[in-house]
């Protein structure tokens, strides 16, 4: 019985070092740098996968799969090495990805929940910007605007420049060309209703831009206080 | 027959030189702005700097110079004469500005546009294009001989005091105003002057000029900032409106000149009105939304004056308390912490 059991396992063994031999290597590619923060206002981090998340400085450099995420009243400019950038608006929480395929690169962002404004510059023929959200995908060219996720998954995307093609990803998966001064509803069901943008949303794209910390000084005689508020760059 | 040559050229040149006087404009590039500003009144050519010279050629005889300034403003299509004069006859020579009213060259007649002229001061230094023409008249002052013309443009805004606090339909609290202008190239001394406007018909003009002062011309020195309280002649009433306007004294020949600034008219902040205390709550609710800070916190207690308020932008710039509210009111969302310094 001894004997069988030797037999039995030397068996398992020899065949678990064959089936070894014909699996790839552990996938272990060299890590891309695919964007760089450019402006942190207030609380910003970032984390690797499996790491913890860290304070988020100017000129981190963001690798394909990094977080990012902004607190209150914060924001984080985000610049791409084909100069597109986005800035992410306060309480948000994206992760980068970006592939570099034989003939482009594949800039892909995936915002969970919160705002982020995009500025893509015109991408090469085989270059592609997709931001991506838990309920729509978006393929951007050449095009500015802001994407608003919910905490639901339900997605507003606000196209300032340019045209933006939308999908969404579950449900009915509709889909639409969204272009400059209209504003589109991604819903968690997979409808894509496209409507001319109201005064509120475009004030919203424009104010997206305030990326300036400034402040006012008020001068009291039980001392000096400074107002800190966002401003146009 | 050697001699004769050289004599018949000579002949032909001064001959030629005889019958062809000129004139050639010669405009010193590296004179000061305000200089020429002075000096394009044609006031006093004599005290003037030496701005420019006429190089004439025309030896041995008697001639008579006129000139013309000419000034296009700032978005104006068309030159318009400032001054113009013309000399008695004198042997040609060169000569600049400075010699003009002298001995051998006087001025026999001239003419000047005052309100330009006015104008052209009140600006402080030369503003827009100048055209200088001189012309080369024989003896009798009817047959031109000659004439040269030199354009100098200014693009440069004029110089000009602004004042930049108080702005214009603002609100103050009496004891808070803080009078700011921009400082004038030159100047020596400047001047503040305010009144109360009491007739909404009135002019701010008539309103400046009228009736007692509560700053009347008083002296800032050089200084381009002071709290009007401390050159108050009489207190401010709650309520009113006041014009202001800021002179300076650049010092010069016969004088020297002033310029003045626009008047600004602005109105004092009644305490007890309704108005200011709705400010005040406005105040209040909109500090609310940035949560728990100092600032907050002192507007709480009865420390809080918004009178004794001194409110800047980081780029100097000085706003009212009203304009604080309102801009708070206004980017409420943009508003990222309150710190102490």
């Amino acid at each position: 019985m001894k004997k069988i059991n030797l037999i039995f396992n030397g068996i398992i063994f020899l065949s678990s070092i064959v089936f070894m031999a014909f699996l790839p290597f552990p996938s272990n590619s060299p890590s891309y740098n695919a964007a760089i923060v450019l402006k942190v206002i207030q609380d910003v981090k970032h984390k690797k996968p499996q790491k913890d998340w860290v304070v988020t400085k100017p000129a981190t450099p963001l690798e394909a799969k990094d977080q990012l995420r902004t607190g209150d009243k914060s924001v984080a400019v985000i610049r791409f090495i084909d100069g597109s950038s986005l800035r992410v608006r306060e309480n948000s929480v994206i992760t980068i990805f970006a592939d570099k395929k034989d003939r482009g690169l594949i800039k892909n962002t995936k915002i969970d929940v919160g705002k982020m404004r995009f500025d893509v510059e015109e991408q090469k023929d085989e270059d592609e910007f997709i931001i991506t959200t838990p309920t729509a995908v978006a393929t951007i060219r050449g095009t500015s605007g802001l994407v608003n996720v919910f905490e639901d998954g339900q997605t507003i995307l606000t196209v300032e420049t340019g045209t933006v093609e939308v999908r969404a990803l579950f449900g009915v998966q509709q889909s639409g060309t969204v272009e400059a001064g209209n504003s589109s509803v991604v819903t968690v069901e997979g409808t894509v209703s496209i409507t001319k943008a109201n005064e509120q949303q475009l004030n919203e794209v424009r104010n997206s831009l305030k990326t300036n910390e400034k402040f006012i000084r008020v001068q009291t005689p039980q001392g000096t206080f400074r107002i800190y508020y966002l401003d146009f760059e | 027959m050697n001699i004769i040559k050289p004599l018949l050229m000579f002949i032909l040149i001064s001959l030629q030189m005889y019958s062809q006087p000129s004139i050639n404009l010669v405009v010193f590039p590296e004179l000061t702005t305000t200089d020429f500003a002075s000096f394009a009144t044609l006031n006093d050519l004599q005290g003037a700097p030496r701005i420019f010279c006429a190089e004439i050629n025309a030896p041995g005889q008697m001639v008579v110079m006129a000139g013309k300034v000419e000034w296009k403003k700032i978005g104006s299509p068309d030159f318009v004469e400032v001054a113009w004069f013309i000399t008695r006859p004198f042997l040609a020579r060169t000569l600049c500005n400075d010699d003009i009213g002298k001995v051998d060259v006087r001025i026999y007649d001239h003419r000047s546009n005052t309100k330009l002229i006015e104008e052209n001061l009140n600006f402080g230094k030369p503003t827009g294009e100048y055209r200088l023409t001189v012309m080369l008249y024989d003896s009798t002052s009817q047959n031109l001989l000659a004439s040269d013309t030199k354009n100098l443009v200014f693009f440069n805004p004029s110089q000009t005091i602004t004042i930049i606090n108080p702005r214009t339909n603002q609100s103050y609290d009496a004891g808070n105003i803080l009078v700011e202008w921009t400082p004038v190239f030159g100047a020596s001394e400047y001047f503040i002057k305010a009144s109360e406007r009491t007739d909404q018909n009135q002019s701010i003009e008539e309103a400046l000029l009228r009736g007692t002062p509560l700053v009347n011309n008083k002296s800032t020195g050089t200084q381009t900032s002071v709290n009007l309280r401390n050159l108050l002649e009489r207190e401010l009433k709650p309520g009113s409106e006041i014009v202001l306007q800021i002179s300076a004294n650049i010092p010069g020949p016969a004088g020297g000149k002033k310029i003045f600034s626009e008047i600004v008219n602005f109105s004092i902040l009644n305490p007890e009105s309704q108005y200011y205390q709705q400010l005040i709550q406005r105040f209040n609710n909109v500090m609310q939304r940035f949560g728990s800070n100092e600032l907050f916190q002192l507007l709480g207690s009865d420390r809080f004056d918004p009178s004794k308020l001194q409110i800047r932008k980081e780029d100097g710039t000085i706003m009212t308390f009203e304009e604080l509210v309102n801009f708070l009111e206004m980017n409420a969302n943009n508003i990222l912490r309150i710190t102490k310094e």
